[in-house]
Order: C-alpha cells, then structure tokens, then sequence
C-alpha cells in the first residue's frame, strides 16, 4: 500500500509538471493583466500591458490585449481636443473586452457607424455600479469634456452596494499565496479558465453543513429589488451623477420593471438592448462564457450608435 | 454520484483507503462495508428506491433457497422461480413500461375506432436508477440455481453486497453469481497490480467519457433536434458522431465501474471489446454490452431451443430475443424497432452460418493492419449498426424515418456549423486519433496502456488527461445507459 500511495504521488508530480508544460507549450491559458489602483482610488490595470486572451479550451479564441496610458483596454487613451462628439463606455468585463482585438473593441464599432464620433473605453473585469460611478465622480475634470457617458450595467449583481469602497479582495486575489501560485502556474489558470477551479471550489462548500450554506442563501437573497434601487439612489446622489450626461445601457429581460420605473420618474435615460439581442439571428456570445461574440458586439454598437444618433431612450 | 464528478473523486480513494486499511481481516467484514458504501451510493441518486433494491434482495435471497430446496419436485421449484420472475419484471413492468402499455393500448384503440371515454390514466413514476440492471442480476440469479449452474449461497450479506456493489449498481455490467458471489464470498487480498490495472481502466474510461462522449454530445444534440435545418452529410457526421458517443459513453462507464471494482479486489466481466471493429453484425454483438447479450443468450434464447431448433425456430427465438433487447432499452417503440432492425441484420448471417466465424478473434490478428476485405467489412458493419442508431436516439418513430428521409431524398454536401461555433476539425481529429489507438490496443480491452516502457506510460498518461482538459465540457453530463 505504501508503494502504491508513493508511486500514485510520483505520477500525480509528474504529470501535474507535463500538463504544465503542454498549456505553456501551446499556449493555451490567458496573459492576465495586474491590476492598481490610482491616485483618484480608481481601480484600473497597469499602463501599458500587452498580452493574449484565449477562450475555449482549445485556443478556440485568442485575442490580443493593449492596456493603453489610462489602465484600460482600449486604442484611445488621452481625450482629444477636436470638435468631435465624445463619448466614454464604462463598465465590467464585457465593455473592457478582452475577448476581442483591443481595435476591434465595441467602441471602434461604434466609431466606424457613427462619422465624427470619438468612443473612450473604460472598462475593467468585476466592476460594479458603484466602480463606475465612483470613477465619473474621481475623473469628472476629465470626463468634462465628454460629451455623453454611456455605463454599462447588469442589474442581477451590480447594485449590491450603495458606496464605494476599494475591493481589496480582488486586488489581493493576485497577491496572496493561491493568486500567486494560480498566475505563476499556466495550468492552473487554464482550468480556472474552463470553470474546473470554481467547480471544485463549489464541490468543496457543498461538503459543508447544509446549515451554513441556508445561512449564506438567505444573507444573499436579503438583496431585495427595493434595496437595489435605493442603493442607485443613493449611488447618483453620492456621486453626483448629472443624469443629462449619464446613460445607462442595459438589458430589460435581466431587469426588474420596478428598477425601469424608477429611472423613469427620476429622469434616469437608458439604452435597451433586450430586443437587439432577442431578435438576434445567431448566438451572440462565445461558446463558454456570456461575453458578447462579434456578430453581439456588433448589434450593440449599432443600437448605441442609433441611441447617441438619436434621442437616448 | 456521477463516475466523472469530484464527488466520485473524493469517495473512491476515501472508500478504498477505508476498505483496505480497517476491513480487510474478514470476508463478512469487508461486504458489510461494500453493502454500506454501495447504500450510501445509491441514496446519493435516490434514498427512497433503496428499498427496492432490498426488497429485490430479500426476495431472491429467500426463492432461490426455495427453488434449490425443492429441486426434487419440478413444479414447486418452477413456481418458485415463477415467483422471482414474477417479482422482477413486475417491478420493471411497474416502474419502466407502465405507461407505456398504457399509452400503446390508447393508441391502439383510436386506431381501431374506438372513441370511448378514457378511462386510464399513466401514473407520474420515476424510473430508479439502475432498476433493469440489478433485476436482471438478481433474476439471474434464480434462473442460474433453478438451471442448476449454482447452489444458493446461505450468506445474506454476500448475496447482499452482491446486488448492491456500487460499481456495477446502476449500469452494470449485468453480473452472473457464478463469477462475482463467489468473489464476495471469499476474502479479498490486497494486490497491487489489480489496483494499478484498475487505476488504468479508471483513467481510460474517463478519457472515453469527458473526451469522446461528453464533447461530441453537443453537436450530436443540435443535429437530432435541428435535423430538418440541416444536410444530408451533416446528418450522416451526425449519425457518426452519436455512434461514437454512446460507445465512449457505455464502454466509458464499463471501464470506470470494472476498473473500480478492480480496487476492491474484484474482476468484473468485461462488457465491450472494440464493437467498432467487427466484421459482421453477429461479431458486433459478441463485442457490444456483452454482459447484456450473453445474459439473453443464456437465460432467452437457449432456453426456448437457441440454434439446436429447427432453422425456421431458431430464426423465430433470434427476433424473439432482439426485440426483448430493444425493449429492455426503454419503453419506446424506437428502441423495439432498433431490435428488429439488428435482427434482420443478424438472420442472413445466421442463415450462411458465419454468426460465430469471428468468435475467437480479433480483425488484423496476424497482422499490423487489417487485409481489404476486412477493412470493408469493418466499414459496411459500422454503417449498418450506426443507421439502427437513428432508432436509438430519436424520440419517435416518425422523427426517425424524417432523419433518414432528409438523408435519402436531400442528398446534399454542406459544411456543418454548429451554432455555437465549435471548432469542427478538432473533432474530426480527435475520432482519427481515437480509432486509431483503440485499434493499436484492439487485442485486450483491459490493458488500455500496454506500454512496457515506463516513461512512454507516464507520457500516454500525461496525454490522455491533457486531451481530458483539451475537450472538458464544463455541463454535466450524465450517462446515457442511466435512462435504461
């Protein structure tokens, strides 16, 4: 039995460093940009990163990343002088866009409808409402000269606080010993990528007694829709937001009605991109993860370029 | 407990240090263990037909001492043994083909006219996981001591752990008491090589499952539910496709469930020898679910005459038993015309006596590739049993002949894409890959590394569960002979 449990251990090691060197080999695990936050507390990626996405187990989908001067994934950095019209995206994972070529992003989309349109990406992985509305508050001397701020928004988990605070977990995710292990081991990553590391980690609290997980299910579920539109209310008076200049983009089908009404009476414009997708002819996003593909990226650039064409809403 | 999840993960070398370490002083020790780990196994699908399981055990335990004890007197052992049949195809017929009978005798009705007020109802069952794999274990059983092959154990608890052995528990393989109760019976020592051997199996049957089974399910999906929207070849790539995933997922389940036994200190009998190279249909079926194939030979077939009969009987018992097999598969008509389909494939051969021609070997025997002949052989058997498949996998007989009516009458060539774009050459790839290994390997289903150097084993290894993170699906997919 010992020569059995030795010998498993001798093979486990020696497959785990094989394994570890076919995902190197073929490069199939992402490049993932470190993260900082600035003077203003804006988390945002370190300037001037360059690196490969890949999505799909079998580098189905590789992508090129360029964090540009401001920390974020986007060909446009410093905001022009010309007499263009201006416009920012902010938001998570989706408007940051490492599953496209950074000048493939969806503002170049909308830049190449629109003629006399300049779009500033600010989007960064794990932002929620309070991230962006922070960041518009920090940047407003910056952001002054833009002429309209669309902020992407999914209502499911990004109104869960009502104050800004720096997400010290996620920044020392990267940090910690598992970060540190997880971004020097390209395997690692790899699985992490394909879900196998969450999975596990669910089997894991699924072995706990089922009384801590009813615990955590009712803590969670205390965010109710009422709290959620009280914490944006509170969100656009903390920070200011100038609701002429501030648009959200948003997808009513995820949305509760409650929450569209109350934009409604506070003046609060929004672009609704339920439709768009609804009547899509293909799939509009990847094959594992929900970030839009580029037949996606392109139905939402035309539904902006409508909206900011027109009268947003 | 999937034999693919962490859950199995965890619970096989927990269950296997526990068995090795503090219950390998007795035989009765060690099965009351397997009872136990086998319940807790099989609650984790559904507590509540753990009694039946029982119930399946007492019952048999109890008819075959019966049956033995009244050897002398012919109709008492056969009303015996009238009771376990009774008993467990009752259970099935309960459980599995209820509602079928039901909905088959309204339907016939209509057809003939009859507009009367319908007065049955099908009843809201679960099908128990398992139930047509351990009954015909246990059914086995009976049949084997009333045949006289065997003598009733005295040993509740063996004869308990030999229903329950949660390797086998839910989709067999389908075992004979004359080759696993007599391992319960006595005590298991450990051995090092039947672990390893088993570690092995372990680790190809889930090459077979993640890797073939599990990624070619979504395409096999979208083309059986979208047939109408797509081409002739991507409804023959589709074909292809599911006979690939059916064979990786059952012969996947059979390797992990032998290879787990193999832990114990238990052989199971192997249910699939490469079924993909055989050269006529009858070869196919000595190498498909042979656990279930020799079970209807020996307790259907030969018992009402097998080939001893008359041509024109023997011809009548191989369409008895295909259509029994077929049923056996679900309560669809599908599957019953999936058995009268192998059964006109088997009587020609049957008929030119060339059903046993390939018994004893393997194609290329003497040689490092198949001669022409065999290769056409090979081609033309795969054809057949691959077009059955379409009665296999379609939901009704009518989505059936509409798949293979958009093969005939709209013969096209068009690249299929899947609508989530999936990458197709890698699949294409990954089948060339796998039938050529498994024809390097064709010679002995239960060594899947037969690397006598040692590195080239650690490197196959390292292979096989790179290609398991290349294709990992991150769905659940639960095993297709589950539903049976």
């Amino acid at each position: 039995m010992k020569k059995l449990l030795f010998k498993i251990g001798v093979y486990a090691i020696t497959i785990f460093v094989l394994l570890e060197c076919y995902v190197r080999i073929f490069h199939l695990s992402s490049d993932v940009p470190k993260r900082v936050i600035d003077e203003f507390g804006v988390e945002k990626r370190i300037s001037n990163q360059t690196g490969t996405n890949i999505t799909g187990n079998r580098r189905q989908h590789a992508t090129t990343y360029k964090i540009n001067e401001n920390g974020f994934n986007s060909i446009r950095s410093q905001i022009s002088s010309s007499e263009n019209f201006k416009l920012a995206l902010i938001g998570d994972s989706y408007i940051e866009g490492f599953h496209q070529d950074y000048n493939n992003s969806l503002g170049r989309m909308i830049e190449t409808e629109l003629d006399s349109v300049e779009v500033y990406e600010y989007g960064c992985g794990g932002y929620d409402l309070a991230d962006q509305f922070h960041m518009i508050n920090a940047y407003k001397d910056k952001f002054a000269e833009l002429d309209l701020i669309v902020v992407y928004m999914k209502y499911e988990n990004d109104l869960e606080r009502s104050i800004y605070t720096t997400n010290q977990i996620r920044l020392n995710k990267m940090n910690n010993v598992v970060g540190k292990i997880r971004n020097f081991s390209k395997l690692l990553s790899y699985g992490g990528g394909l879900g196998l590391i969450n999975k596990f980690g669910k089997f894991l609290k699924s072995l706990k007694l089922p009384v801590n997980s009813a615990s955590q299910d009712s803590s969670k579920s205390l965010i109710t829709d009422s709290t959620k539109i009280k914490n944006f209310e509170t969100l656009i008076s903390n920070y200011g937001i100038n609701k002429n200049k501030v648009k959200l983009l948003l997808d009513s089908r995820n949305t509760c009605p409650n929450f569209l009404a109350f934009c409604d009476d506070i003046g609060m414009c929004y672009i609704d991109f339920a439709e768009t997708l609804k009547h899509a002819e293909k799939e509009t996003t990847f094959i594992y993860d929900t970030h839009w593909n580029s037949y996606g990226r392109n139905l939402l650039a035309k539904k902006i370029s409508d909206c900011v064409a027109n009268n947003v809403h | 407990m999937l034999f693919n999840s962490f859950e199995y993960l965890l619970f096989i070398p927990v269950v296997y240090l526990l068995y090795w370490s503090f219950f390998n002083k007795k035989a009765v020790l060690q099965n009351v263990f397997i009872i136990f780990v086998s319940y807790f196994f099989y609650s984790l699908w559904d507590v509540r037909f753990l009694a039946l399981i029982l119930l399946s055990t007492v019952v048999d335990f109890f008819v075959a001492q019966k049956i033995f004890n009244n050897h002398d007197d012919k109709i008492k052992s056969k009303k015996w043994l009238w009771l376990s049949l009774i008993f467990n195809l009752g259970l099935l017929g309960v459980f599995k083909y209820f509602n079928f009978f039901i909905d088959s005798f309204l339907d016939m009705k209509t057809l003939l006219g009859f507009q009367s007020e319908n007065k049955w109802t099908t009843l809201n069952l679960i099908l128990p996981v398992g139930i047509s794999f351990y009954t015909f274990q246990t059914l086995s059983y009976s049949l084997d001591v009333y045949y006289k092959k065997i003598q009733p154990t005295k040993d509740f608890v063996a004869f308990a752990a030999f229903v329950s052995f949660f390797p086998q528990l839910v989709a067999g393989p389908i075992e004979r008491a004359s080759n696993l109760l007599k391992q319960i019976i006595s005590k298991k020592v450990f051995s090092y090589n039947q672990t390893t051997e088993g570690l092995k199996l372990i680790l190809w049957g889930l090459f077979k499952k993640i890797v073939i089974a599990d990624s070619l399910a979504p395409i096999v999906d979208d083309v059986f539910m979208n047939y109408q929207d797509y081409s002739a070849s991507s409804l023959i790539m589709g074909v292809v496709f599911f006979s690939f995933q059916v064979y990786g997922d059952f012969s996947g389940y059979s390797d992990i469930a032998i290879g787990s036994a193999k832990l114990f200190g238990f052989e199971l009998m192997s249910n699939f020898k490469f079924p993909n190279f055989s050269r006529n249909v009858a070869e196919y079926w000595q190498r498909w679910h042979i656990s279930l194939s020799t079970w209807f030979r020996h307790y259907v077939y030969i018992p009402m005459g097998g080939s001893k009969a008359s041509k024109l009987l023997s011809v009548r018992n191989i369409i008895i038993v295909f259509l029994v097999s077929g049923f056996w598969h679900g309560a669809n008509w599908t599957f019953i015309f999936w058995g009268g389909l192998h059964a006109l494939f088997y009587i020609p051969i049957f008929l030119m006596g060339r059903n046993r021609v390939y018994v004893d070997s393997v194609v290329a025997q003497n040689s490092w590739l198949p001669s022409f002949k065999e290769f056409l052989q090979i081609i033309y058997t795969f054809i057949l049993v691959s077009f059955s498949r379409i009665f296999f996998r379609s939901s009704s007989l009518g989505e059936s002949f509409g798949f293979i009516n958009r093969i005939i009458f709209n013969f096209n060539f068009e690249e299929y894409t899947h609508p989530y774009g999936y990458r197709m050459i890698d699949f294409y790839v990954l089948l060339i890959i796998f039938i050529f290994y498994e024809f390097l390997i064709r010679k002995d289903e239960r060594n899947p590394f037969p690397f006598k150097m040692k590195g080239v084993r650690v490197f196959a290894y390292s292979l096989v569960v790179f290609s398991m993170l290349l294709f990992y699906d991150n769905h659940e997919h639960t095993f297709i002979y589950f539903q049976f």
